[in-house]
C-alpha cells in the first residue's frame, strides 16, 4: 500500500481523472473531497460491508412451499 | 407489472454483493398478484433469495436511477423498470427485513438486474421491518 503524507488543501491524483483532495482535519476526523467521472462508484467501504453481509443472511437454501406459506400468514 | 417477472431468468452480472460469482437469476412470483418474488440462483442451487415489492410495504420509499446505472440497465423507459427489495428472513416471518439501502434494478425489456447501493445521505438502510412493530398489521404477531 503506498502511503502518502499531505496537508489541507493538498491533493493526490490516481491517473488521469481522480483527485482525492483533503479539505479539513479535525481531530480524528478527516474531511476528503473526491473528483472523478460520474460512472465511478464511490462508496463508504463500511456501507457495502454491510450490504454484502445483510445478503449473505438473506440467501435463502430454496424451498418454495415454505415461503409460500410463511409470507400467506406472516404472524 | 410483477406478474410478468414470473418464469424470467434475470442477468444480475455479479451485482449482488457477496455473490459476485453469480449471475442469472430465476424469478417465481409466490403468488399472483402478491408482493412477494423468489429469486433461485441458476448457477448455484444453494442460493436463493426471497424479495418483495417494496412499495407495497413502504408507499413512500423513492430514489432516483443514476445515469450510469441507467446506462448500464439500458433503460429507455421508467415503465421498462422494476424494482425489488431483499428479505432477511426471521422468526417469526412477521419480523423479517428489506434491505432498502440497496435494492435490486430490474429492466423488464433486457432482463439485466443490477444491485445499486444508494448514494451517501439517503435515508434508508439493511434491515427495515416490513411489518409495523404493533404487530397490528401483521395478523397479531405480537407473541414473542
Amino acid at each position: 500500500m503506498l502511503i502518502l503524507t499531505r496537508k489541507v488543501g493538498q491533493s493526490i491524483l490516481i491517473g488521469n481523472e481522480i483527485e482525492v483532495i483533503i479539505t479539513a482535519v479535525e481531530g480524528e476526523q478527516i474531511k476528503v473531497g473526491i473528483r472523478a467521472p460520474q460512472d465511478m462508484a464511490i462508496f463508504r467501504k463500511e456501507v457495502l460491508e454491510a450490504i454484502r453481509e445483510s445478503n449473505k443472511e438473506a440467501a435463502v437454501k430454496p424451498d418454495l412451499e415454505t415461503l409460500k406459506r410463511m409470507t400467506r400468514s406472516p404472524s | 407489472m410483477l406478474n410478468s417477472l414470473n418464469g424470467k431468468v434475470i442477468h444480475f452480472r455479479g451485482s449482488v454483493l457477496g455473490f459476485e460469482q453469480l449471475d442469472r437469476f430465476e424469478a417465481t412470483l409466490l403468488e399472483e398478484d402478491g408482493p412477494y418474488v423468489h429469486l433461485q440462483s441458476k448457477d448455484d442451487a444453494q442460493i436463493g433469495f426471497l424479495t418483495a415489492n417494496p412499495f407495497y410495504f413502504f408507499s413512500d420509499y423513492s430514489f432516483e436511477l443514476s445515469e450510469p446505472d441507467k446506462k448500464e440497465l439500458q433503460v429507455q423507459s421508467h415503465e421498462e423498470v422494476l424494482v425489488l427489495g431483499i428479505l432477511t428472513l426471521k422468526e417469526p416471518f412477521s419480523r423479517s427485513t428489506m434491505n432498502l439501502l440497496a435494492p435490486l434494478v430490474i429492466n423488464l425489456t433486457t432482463l439485466r438486474g443490477k444491485q445499486i447501493v444508494l448514494p451517501p445521505g439517503t435515508p434508508y438502510d439493511t434491515r427495515t421491518a416490513i411489518f409495523a412493530k404493533t404487530g397490528v398489521e401483521s395478523g397479531g404477531g405480537s407473541s414473542c
